[in-house]
């Protein structure tokens, strides 16, 4: 409904789509595994509940495990199956334990190839060999349990995270624990029995979170160990199912395997590969945010998919140093993955379905937050390959806070049925050059089609300072002018030549001066 | 190299290949002089651009790096769009990698350009005592596909500078022959495209593969 998106009340409107914050400022890996679905809500549903659900997710993965990591040379006790006309190395049969094994040799190779070369910056804990075996065993269950798919450069980067924040919450842990030793320590034997000094301390002594901590993490809680939330033991049973939360989407909108596959999604309107339709997606919101960027980039053949494929697959991991992707993630995770209810029964033709849910649409929000970001270095780029050069090179060492509030209000404007229903503009099928070519401003000075959303997406924006929106718009204004006037020589060059008004040395002059005046402008709109 | 910045010819490449077969190593060598051994897989495409001098002209490339498990289909409809040049890379040490430039051919020749200058590599002559594809089933290979072909290292920097710059010169001759012919029909001096593919088996050594003038 685009009447309630349209008020200004901008912050009210950008909290509808984020779900509440979950408990547990400090652990990370409890905050994600709720909003992926794996773990119920705190406080709504009980401790012991939430240690239940852990127990039996570790239980299934520890099952998953035994099932499909067979090595044929070691047959389990219990199946005494001495099948060899089946089962021998050379068995031409796709059932047989030796064909799964070469098949399984086979993807562990190039599983271990990608995880020999992850994240060298933080070699001492992604190469050690713990971390390493772990990641490994993931991959490859996930990959035979989900053929598929298979494997895919870049799955390995998805996980890596995941583990990451579940070693850190381990951590942080062991130092709640020393810190309240008292609470997790059950050694009262060395303890003289009716000791009246004894400083007893209840659980009611402490906050209500590091209460909450202890009482997950206490190993004679619900299911005992099995049910410690933060257990050194189960992080590889942890991390499984946070990734193939993230990989199946949890009945939600945005699964990432999708990412990875090259047939469209069931019941997809465009019949494209998710990924080409999420990446027409957000071409489609930069047009309505930034109508001239948009085109410039269409203009020079940029098409979104070169440089979306990756910021989508790895959910931004190669643009961002690990530190700052996990607060993206964060971000990320705390939209839901529903379907909006703000979809009734008439937008069943939604053509960016990425957009139909609030996690979605945060993600597409936050690919155009980084365009704009470049946006000055990409409007002064002639040609496609450079401009791509520019967005995969995304520069280190940028304030993530702000992308992220960008993203958050181009979030809100995204979920605007008016937005996901519209359909799309499938110019990457096209052979020859884009329709719509940009015809250098003319039109656009004397009527601006979008500014309606350009208004709206600067209202959003009004927490950003006005002071830096003035130079914006001087800046845009600047360029406006700038590509009025040479337009004008354009045609005036073309026209008449023979007589031309503005003789050939003064017009090389001018254009001299333009291209200055295009640097001002650029600089003015990066301040 | 670059001539201040003026640039008379932009010439696209493509690079293919299986996966890890170097294709990024061998770019990041040619246009950076770089090899970082920790390098990550590539996802999507990759680009770089380089610009280099050929008889007097400054020529940009602009080069295409793929992964090696992307089909282009799934991505993208125009990857070999505008392409001049193709680099179909394998690994001298995994036969399969050999095995599968076939297919990659059939790719090329499929959607790309079909006066596309296609150079085989064979990369990683570093790991000599590894070696699983003799130079003689490639150069065979090469010559029945007319395709341009050499050894490399990226990682010693061997002949990747050499690969490029046959490529682009091919190119460029080209599109000067082109241009010429444009410009005056009646110039018998054109040289004919018959036999212009050239074979080069080994270490910057150059032999023309003309029909019954077999370098064996």
């Amino acid at each position: 409904m685009p009447p309630s998106v349209a008020e200004p009340e901008s912050s009210s409107t950008a909290q509808i789509f984020r779900s509440t914050s979950s408990g547990f400022p400090n652990l990370r890996g409890v905050r994600w595994r709720t909003n992926l679905g794996i773990l119920p809500s705190y406080p709504s549903s009980s401790i012991d509940e939430l240690r239940r659900v852990t127990a039996d997710s570790r239980r299934r993965y520890a099952n998953l495990r035994r099932c499909l990591l067979v090595s044929p040379h070691f047959p389990k006790a219990g199946d005494r199956s001495p099948d060899l006309v089946m089962d021998n190395p050379l068995s031409q049969n796709p059932d047989s334990m030796w064909s799964r094994f070469f098949r399984n040799a086979e993807l562990e190779r190039t599983v271990n190839q990608d995880l020999s070369r992850l994240y060298p910056e933080h070699e001492s804990y992604f190469q050690s060999p713990a971390c390493q075996a772990i990641l490994r065993r993931i991959i490859l269950l996930w990959c035979l349990r989900h053929p598929e798919y298979g494997y895919k450069h870049g799955m390995h980067e998805l996980l890596a995270p995941l583990l990451y924040i579940l070693h850190i919450d381990v951590q942080c842990l062991a130092q709640v624990r020393k810190l309240h030793e008292d609470h997790f320590s059950d050694k009262f034997d060395s303890l003289p029995f009716p000791n009246v000094d004894t400083k007893v301390a209840g659980l009611d002594e402490l906050d209500s979170e590091t209460n909450d901590i202890v009482l997950l993490n206490d190993a004679y809680g619900a299911e005992g160990e099995l049910g410690v939330i933060s257990s050194e033991r189960f992080i590889e049973h942890d991390a499984y199912c946070m990734f193939n939360a993230l990989m199946n989407g949890s009945q939600g909108v945005v699964a990432m395997a999708n990412y990875y596959s090259p047939s469209p999604a069931l019941g997809s309107v465009t019949g494209l590969p998710p990924v080409v339709e999420a990446s027409s997606a957000l071409y489609h919101l930069l047009s309505k945010v930034d109508s001239s960027l948009h085109s410039h980039l269409v203009e020079l053949g940029v098409e979104p998919q070169y440089f979306a494929l990756r910021w989508l697959r790895v959910l931004f991991g190669r643009e961002f140093s690990l530190e700052d992707l996990l607060i993206i993630w964060d971000e990320i995770f705390i939209s839901p993955n529903g379907f909006s209810i703000s979809f009734g029964e008439n937008d069943r033709l939604i053509n960016f379905t990425v957009l139909t849910s609030p996690r979605g649409a945060f993600i597409v929000g936050m690919v155009v937050s980084m365009i704009l970001h470049l946006r000055p270095v990409l409007l002064a780029t002639e040609n496609a390959t450079s401009c791509l050069q520019r967005l995969l090179n995304f520069p280190e060492n940028i304030n993530v806070e702000n992308l992220i509030e960008k993203a958050k209000s181009l979030q809100a404007l995204a979920m605007d049925p008016s937005i996901t229903s519209a359909s799309p503009t499938v110019w990457f099928f096209e052979k020859s050059k884009p329709s719509y070519v940009r015809d250098h401003s003319m039109s656009s000075v004397k009527s601006l089609p979008d500014t309606y959303w350009e208004e709206k997406w600067r209202s959003l924006h009004n927490a950003e300072g006005v002071k830096k929106n003035t130079l914006r718009s001087l800046a845009q204004s600047i360029l406006e002018n700038i590509q009025v006037i040479e337009s004008v020589f354009q045609q005036e060059s073309l026209e008449n030549l023979s007589n031309n008004s503005l003789g050939g040395k003064g017009q090389v002059m001018a254009a001299a001066a333009l291209k200055k005046l295009r640097k001002i402008s650029n600089i003015l709109s990066e301040m | 190299m670059a001539s201040g910045d003026r640039i008379d010819y932009v010439f696209k490449v493509v690079l293919i290949g299986d996966s890890a077969v170097g294709k990024s190593q061998i770019l990041s060598r040619f246009a950076r002089d770089e090899f970082s051994l920790d390098s990550k897989a590539t996802i999507g495409v990759e680009f770089q651009t380089r610009t280099v001098l050929i008889e007097h002209k400054s020529v940009k490339a602009q080069i295409w790096d793929t992964a090696g498990q992307e089909r282009y289909r799934a991505v993208t409809s125009a990857y070999y769009r505008g392409a001049l040049g193709a680099m179909l890379v394998y690994d001298i040490t995994k036969r399969q990698t050999f095995e599968h430039i076939p297919r990659w051919l059939e790719e090329l020749r499929s959607h790309a350009d079909k006066n596309l200058v296609i150079m085989m590599i064979g990369n990683k002559t570093d790991l000599e005592d590894d070696r699983a594809v003799p130079m003689e089933d490639a150069k065979e290979f090469a010559q029945k596909e007319g395709l341009f072909f050499l050894e490399t290292s990226a990682l010693q920097a061997v002949n990747v500078e050499m690969a490029f710059l046959t490529v682009l010169t091919e190119i460029f001759n080209i599109i000067i022959k082109k241009n010429l012919a444009a410009d005056s029909n009646a110039n018998n001096s054109v040289p004919s495209l018959e036999g212009k593919k050239i074979l080069i088996p080994g270490p910057a050594q150059i032999i023309p593969a003309k029909k019954g003038m077999c370098c064996t």
